[in-house]
């Protein structure tokens, strides 16, 4: 194509009529004047913005003077107001096919090798949501561990296969080796899937990744019998079981700039084959989420546990930060972005049968922005909002994040944000709650939903990145009536709890719980006593407006030792950890791990009593914490067992 | 003061014209030249340009739109200067534009003539006449005003991205436009 051919064409653009420049001249003019028009609002609404502040300054003091009982900073909420939005039909304005996306973005791909994820899968995040929004269904997720339906054997990933143990109390044993690799497992009825990731092509240092269900019929449990296989292409994302059907995600991208990397446009639809046979995907099976600026998809396959057919099957492609689930619906919170802005999420709803079912745009509902520029493609400025944690309760979901305020490449300002949202009406209510001076470096490190409230522990930095830096956690508390949204900020200090023993996670969101509810609005949390998670705190968090600490373990119950995060409630007043024997060896080398049950007697003058403890099986040579050796307790017909990877059978703690 | 206010000082060969163009249509002169040029001196300098060339031109023309008239001759120097100077690799407002149009290129597979300038214009005024009215005002103000991707998005209240893809929806659609006439550039 010649340049001359476009300044031939551009040339003559100069010369179109003068009614349609003039037209374009007066949208101009227009709005201009609607900015004025806004300049005038916004005047209103700071008399009102600065009303406010002058009503909430005041009546803090004054609810102080009339209730001591009340902190005066329990409630700092910026805004609390509904709002309307216009309801999503379709999950883009833009596109309607793959094809029409990849014709854009194969001149105008955005891949950014630098900086940006090329390959799409591997920064997607999933945070599921297990409180019981249906009460129907269960959410089963990988733990390296399921139990055939009779309830007499257990399968678990171990080192060098599948290992079936025979449930029997005292007298398990191991009947069989399944020699397989395997990422997660999952049984339904006759059926044990194993979930498998492979490299499938490409080169050590580019590979290309797949994943593999291979089913076995379990209908003589200690000897599976391959029957049917999956696999699709992409990394594994994630995967669950709902009811009888096993959601599959796997992720993938690839650069559609001049159709470099492949060169037929059906290969950028998902490959999925079912025993050896392709599975075709069309359109119809593509949503496509907004305005991609890249080819990044994430495809969802559900399969029947039953049946073994595909029962449904959508790629969404899209800008996918992160993707949330639940027993019945999955979102994607999506967020374009090039070297020179980003935009803030909007998250797009589907339901189980992965219909989409509405969207919402979290800029439009708090009223900012929708699109922050950066310098230097990283430098942010403005109000940048994030979602980090999703849940659905009827027919609203719930939705808690932070929003940020950045100036002169500095952070500002940081507040929590919750929204509820219906995408079926297109209502939603939302709160936000500054952080306060001193603390703005906070980050949610586990979000407990409930009913109706969302129980948040936020670990706080004083004064980040500097040498004088503490840090500690507080508890708020989001009350959710119907779109109302009440946040309750309380004094509560507690532990910084980032990590596992010997294990530090830069954001463990949605890898561990520290927060134990025993039922009746009591609490346990792992505590520090000593160098390690050594105790528990215990607190009454019946009311989240007058949230109070019972009980600190003052000194460590595990003495030189550490918990682990791993617990099981027994009853009200019984909780049984994980204990990890350190030793002498620092670097949680020849590690033993003992299992301790405490009974829980808040009125008692010794609040946490042991009960037993037990040392358990196997020396393990280096722990990277329970994650990493693949342990879980369960609990069959009375008997509670636990299992870890580097164990060849389940075993019954006494 | 009302174009033709401005207009009849022209006509009266009373300086005070340029100096009334200058009030009230100089930024937007200087706007259209800064985007495809991107340095403000030669932006100017057309700007400078333009009013000397409505001196020379008005009497004996009239415009009947006044400010379109401006702009399509500041177009014109810019476009000049542009060709004159763009091997040096001065600019880079006008390449971008360039590039994006290359979009809206006909295939050579449906070449039937070659088309006149004048013919080109008539058809893209039809195409644009037969959108609706924001896309083309979406296109006038990127194409012949040259205003900047994120700086329309802001007017138009959407994010660049959205409108990228967006324009990119309507590049394509005049390309077609332009195979159904069977043109060739």
């Amino acid at each position: 194509m010649s340049e001359k051919e476009t300044q031939k064409l551009y040339s003559s653009i100069t010369n179109i009529s003068d009614d349609i420049i003039e037209n374009a001249q007066v949208v101009s003019v227009n709005g201009q004047k609607k900015k004025k028009s806004l300049k005038k609002w916004g005047a209103v609404a700071a008399c009102f913005c600065i009303l406010a502040v002058a009503v909430l300054t005041c009546l803090p003091l004054s609810r102080f003077v009339e209730d001591p009982s009340i902190p005066p900073n329990e409630t700092s909420e910026l805004a609390n107001s509904e709002k309307e939005f216009t309801l999503a039909n379709k999950t883009s304005e833009s596109y309607s096919s793959l094809p029409e996306l990849l014709s854009y973005l194969s001149t105008n791909d955005f891949h950014d090798t630098g900086k940006a994820d090329a390959s799409g899968g591997s920064n997607i995040s999933t945070v599921s949501e297990k409180s019981g929004e249906n009460e129907n269904l269960e959410l089963i997720e990988n733990e390296g561990v399921a139990i055939h339906y009779s309830m007499e054997y257990s399968y678990h990933i171990g080192e060098s296969g599948i290992q079936i143990s025979q449930l029997d109390g005292l007298n398990t044993k191991n009947v069989d080796t399944l020699d397989v690799a395997a990422n997660a497992i999952f049984t339904c009825n006759n059926n044990l899937f194993v979930i498998s990731q492979f490299q499938s092509g490409g080169s050590e240092l580019d590979p290309e990744l797949s994943v593999r269900a291979s089913i076995y019929d379990i209908t003589v449990p200690q000897r599976p019998v391959l029957k049917d296989e999956y696999v699709q292409l992409g990394e594994l994302t994630a995967c669950w079981m709902v009811g009888a059907d096993l959601y599959l995600i796997t992720s993938d991208g690839v650069c559609a700039c001049g159709w470099s990397r492949l060169d037929d446009v059906s290969k950028y639809y998902p490959a999925l084959a079912h025993n050896g046979e392709a599975v075709a995907w069309g359109d119809e099976d593509v949503s496509i989420l907004g305005e991609p600026t890249r080819v990044q998809y994430s495809a969802i396959t559900v399969i029947n546990g039953n049946t073994c057919e595909v029962e449904e099957k959508k790629a969404l492609y899209g800008n996918i930060l992160k993707l949330f689930y639940g027993t019945d619906w999955v979102a994607a919170s999506v967020s374009g972005n090039t070297d020179e802005y980003r935009e803030n999420p909007s998250i797009y709803f589907f339901d189980g049968g992965l219909g989409f079912t509405g969207k919402i745009n979290a800029a439009k509902i708090i009223d900012v922005s929708e699109t922050n520029d950066l310098t230097d493609g990283r430098i942010i400025s403005g109000d940048d909002l994030s979602i980090v944690s999703v849940t659905k309760h009827n027919d609203l979901y719930r939705m808690i994040g932070t929003y940020t305020n950045y100036a002169d490449s500095k952070l500002n300002k940081q507040s929590f944000m919750a929204i509820a949202a219906n995408v079926e009406t297109g209502k939603a209510g939302y709160t936000l709650l500054d952080a306060k001076d001193g603390y703005p470096y906070s980050s949610f490190t586990e979000i407990l939903w409930e009913d109706d409230r969302a129980i948040l522990c936020v670990g706080i930095m004083n004064h980040a990145f500097t040498a004088d830096m503490t840090q500690e956690s507080r508890f708020l508390f989001v009350d959710f009536d119907s779109l109302g949204i009440t946040f309750h900020e309380t004094d509560l200090r507690a532990a910084y709890l980032d990590g596992r023993v010997g294990v530090t996670y830069g954001s463990p969101m949605g890898n561990f719980n520290t927060l134990i509810p025993m039922g009746k609005g009591i609490y346990l949390r792992y505590s520090y006593p000593a160098e390690g998670p050594g105790g528990f705190d215990l607190y009454d968090f019946s009311d989240s407006a007058a949230a109070k600490l019972i009980h600190h373990t003052e000194s460590s119950l595990s003495g030189a030792d550490a918990f682990d995060y791993v617990w099981y409630v027994y009853d009200q007043n019984t909780i049984g950890t994980l204990k990890v024997i350190l030793g002498e060896d620092d670097y949680f080398r020849n590690v033993k791990l003992a299992w301790c049950k405490y009974s829980v007697n808040p009125n008692s003058e010794e609040v946490f009593s042991l009960i037993s403890e037990t040392q358990l099986e196997g020396n393990i040579k280096t722990f990277f914490g329970a994650d990493a050796i693949g342990f879980a307790v369960f609990d069959i017909n009375d008997n509670l067992y636990y299992i870890a990877r580097y164990m060849d059978s389940a075993v019954v703690i006494q | 003061m009302e174009d033709n206010q401005i207009i009849d000082l022209y006509w009266q060969r009373d300086e005070q014209a340029i100096v009334e163009t200058s009030k009230k249509h100089g930024a937007f002169c200087h706007s259209i030249a800064k985007n495809i040029l991107c340095i403000d001196e030669d932006a100017e300098e057309c700007v400078n340009d333009t009013y000397h060339q409505a001196w020379n031109a008005i009497p004996p023309q009239r415009p009947a739109k006044f400010r379109a008239w401006l702009g399509r001759v500041v177009r014109n120097i810019a476009l000049n200067l542009w060709n004159k100077n763009h091997t040096q690799k001065r600019y880079s407002g006008m390449s971008e534009l360039l590039s994006e149009l290359e979009d809206c290129i006909p295939s050579s597979k449906t070449v039937e003539q070659e088309i006149e300038d004048k013919e080109l214009t008539e058809i893209v005024d039809r195409w644009l006449h037969s959108i609706d009215r924001e896309d083309q005002v979406l296109f006038v103000r990127r194409y012949w005003n040259g205003i900047a991707l994120k700086e329309l998005a802001k007017e138009h209240a959407v994010s660049p991205g959205k409108l990228s893809q967006r324009m990119y929806r309507l590049r394509i659609s005049l390309k077609t436009a332009l195979e159904k006439e069977g043109v060739h550039l």
